[in-house]
């Protein structure tokens, strides 16, 4: 087995009353991608924040690559790439004029950064564009050259927090694919994301993040069998349809575990999907609730999310 | 030492593709300094030859020792005093905007400053509100001959005391000897007021009256450049919001060295904007700031101390947009005060006094006295002031930076 290259025990971190993150322990094996899942809000930036030495923990401490992040931060900065959920680059400079700053920063130089920011470039596509102002780049661009900072210096664990956040698909697949390419050449990626398909897509083990707390940590089997054979059926209606009493009446159907509802969408967490799907078109048709769209899913890490919590990934 | 080098060139490499903060930098200083020079000093002119009108009506010597100091050679670059009968007349010279300023002497002035009562005696500066500058350049004159008048009264009743408790003078001759005393000693601090006015108005031993470039050019340059430095200053919060502080903070790089880039980068500015404004002054306007090496340290010390101002502002504030409010708001009282637009030497000293709080009234004193063919040895005090400056503001800047450029 992989040697650990992140231990997180028991961070907490507290900002005045509030208690942003409460007892997180995790580790990251070399070589691996592990997602944090949660939605917005749950403590995921704040647990990178932490990570990254940019801010120091209540209580509780990590290591990367076996130095503390309370002792050695300076070694800990040596050791990670840092991509942050928001566009951290200067608007005025070319892409390249970036890159060649932050390598600095990296405590690279001459012909070596040169390099390497040629190299980084062309990982995210963008070399034709090298010599344009980031000002003039669309969202996804500005994305790419944001995530290619933190690969400069070829760090031996990249975090990446919410990197996908408000792009168009393209550059999402782009940066979906750039990550299982580096993770294939060995790097080791600590991804936050509040989308599951995304934390399903590329980790094989995924720790599930609300209100601070880690309530699920396994591969993306363990935790479908936190909710056994549960199946998610969703059920599309017109949003003004969605009232409590057809929610209440869906819950009693046979089978129903769960009922949650969002934007003309109810899910519903049932046994058999197959089996209770008639008598859940009953009910609705009954209340005069015309149902438009239906479909089945196997267990999937929103139904973890929502067996672990009540809640929707999403709300 | 790299990193800081890369910070820097980062600051200036931003800041040289703004155009906007580029205008504000260098066009609008020029613009305005030739704009004022051309409203209130014409091209190499100026404030000299100030139309004044005297009525003493003193018989004694205070009165004439003022009236002296007006028509005397000293000041007739910079007044044109004529002397009138009646204050009726001088108040029409006035009305008739044919003189900027009538000064009335009043009758017994002598008298009443060396009696022993000490009555106050009212000298009496009537106005041309259409010549505020100028009149106010008069007051000033004779607002510092009542201020050495006074330092002379003391001084007599100083030197009777001593007389007395030395037993060198009986209680009993004090009556018939003191008022003696006290116009000897009052005309005594006459003579050395003419000496110390020579300074007022020369700034350096000039008196060449006032040149409308040479002082605009460095006021202009040092006002803008406090605009440019609360600007540069705000980095620190435009960087804090835009996350790319946070981002170098993840960077293995030392707090030192990303603050140390950070200040270097807003003092580099500064000092380009400021040497090519002398530069542009020169070639364009013909301006001599002086001599190259004391114009070089001054720069550096006035950048220094509006740099560190900056600071102050950056960390006071919660965001960039209230430093843009809090610095503009500063910068304009500062400009006010410190004779930005109007010299200072037309205030009532208390305002001028007020005025000693920000960097850039020691900086137009300085840069004024370096054109007027003082050395580096005759700007102590302003080197002193702005480095007093400088070390206040900075320090105050890292003690409350710890809370806002988190």
């Amino acid at each position: 087995m992989s040697e650990m290259i992140l231990v997180a025990e028991d961070l907490h971190k507290s900002f005045g009353q509030t208690q942003a993150v409460r007892g997180i322990t995790f580790g990251i094996r070399q070589g691996e991608v592990f997602s944090l899942l949660g939605p917005n809000g749950a403590g995921k930036t704040t647990t990178i924040s932490i990570l990254s030495c940019l801010i120091e923990p209540t209580s509780g401490d990590a290591t990367v690559a076996r130095h503390s992040v309370r002792r050695e931060p300076l070694h800990v900065k040596r050791a990670i790439g840092v991509v942050p959920q928001d566009i951290a680059l200067y608007p005025t400079l070319s892409a390249r004029e970036n890159l060649l700053f932050w390598g600095r920063m990296y405590n690279l130089g001459g012909i070596e950064l040169r390099k390497r920011v040629e190299e980084v470039l062309e990982k995210v596509g963008l070399r034709e564009r090298a010599g344009d102002r980031i000002e003039a780049f669309s969202g996804g661009m500005k994305r790419r050259i944001n995530l290619a900072v933190g690969l400069l210096h070829r760090p031996q664990l990249v975090f990446m927090d919410e990197p996908t956040v408000g792009i168009d698909p393209q550059s999402r697949r782009n940066i979906l694919d750039m990550v299982k390419t580096l993770n294939e050449q060995g790097m080791t990626v600590l991804f936050t994301t509040h989308y599951m398909e995304e934390a399903q897509e590329l980790s094989r083990r995924i720790g599930i993040i609300d209100h601070g707390k880690l309530i699920a940590l396994g591969t993306l089997q363990e935790l479908t069998l936190l909710v056994g054979q549960e199946e998610a059926v969703e059920l599309s209606i017109a949003s003004d349809h969605s009232t409590p009493e057809l929610l209440a009446a869906l819950s009693q159907v046979a089978g129903v575990k769960q009922v949650t509802s969002e934007n003309g969408t109810v899910r519903l967490l049932t046994l058999s999907g197959n089996a209770a799907l008639p008598d859940l078109i009953t009910v609705a048709n009954a209340r005069g609730v015309r149902v438009t769209g239906v479909a089945v899913r196997e267990p999937n890490l929103e139904g973890v999310f929502l067996h672990l919590t009540g809640r929707a990934l999403r709300d | 030492m790299r990193k800081i080098v890369a910070l820097t060139l980062k600051e200036l490499t931003i800041i040289v593709r703004d155009r906007t903060a580029l205008l504000l930098m260098l066009a609008a200083p020029l613009a305005l300094t030739l704009i004022l020079n051309f409203a209130l000093g014409g091209l190499g002119g100026g404030l000299e030859q100030i139309a004044v009108v005297v009525v003493n009506q003193d018989d004694g010597d205070l009165g004439q020792a003022l009236e002296d100091l007006l028509t005397s050679d000293d000041l007739s670059d910079l007044l044109a005093s004529s002397t009138a009968e009646d204050q009726e007349e001088a108040r029409v010279l006035v009305d008739d905007d044919e003189a900027a300023a009538a000064i009335m002497i009043p009758a017994g002035l002598t008298k009443r400053v060396t009696s022993a009562e000490g009555e106050p005696a009212h000298i009496v500066i009537y106005g041309n509100p259409a010549r505020p500058i100028s009149a106010g350049v008069v007051r000033g004159v004779v607002e510092r001959f009542a201020q050495q008048v006074a330092a002379g009264a003391v001084g007599a009743e100083v030197t009777v005391t001593q007389l007395i408790l030395s037993g060198r003078m009986s209680p009993d001759q004090v009556e018939e000897a003191a008022p003696a005393i006290g116009r000897r000693v009052a005309m005594a601090s006459v003579d050395r007021q003419l000496i110390t006015l020579q300074e007022v108005l020369a700034e350096g031993g000039s008196s060449d009256g006032f040149d409308a470039l040479a002082y605009y050019a460095p006021s202009m340059a040092i006002l803008f450049l406090m605009f440019t430095m609360i600007s540069s200053a705000r980095t620190f919060l435009t960087e804090r919001d835009a996350g790319t502080l946070a981002r170098l903070r993840t960077t293995p790089t030392r707090e030192g060295e990303l603050l140390g880039g950070k200040i270097i980068g807003v003092l580099a500015t500064g000092l380009l904007q400021m040497s090519v404004l002398i530069m542009a002054t020169r070639l364009i306007m013909g301006v001599d700031w002086g001599e190259p090496l004391a114009v070089g340290i001054l720069v550096l010390l006035v950048v220094a101390a509006t740099a560190a101002m900056g600071l102050v502002i950056a960390a006071l504030v919660r965001s960039a947009s209230q430093a843009n409010v809090l610095g503009s708001a500063v910068v304009m009282v500062l400009a006010g005060v410190g004779g930005s637009f109007i010299p200072r030497q037309s205030y009532p000293v208390w305002l001028q006094t007020v005025g000693y709080i920000g960097p850039n009234s020691w900086g137009i004193e300085g840069f004024q006295k370096l054109a007027s063919g003082a050395r580096l040895g005759d700007l102590t005090a302003e080197i002193i002031a702005l480095l007093v400056l400088a070390t206040t503001f900075f320090v105050i800047a890292m003690l409350a930076s710890r809370r806002s450029f988190r």
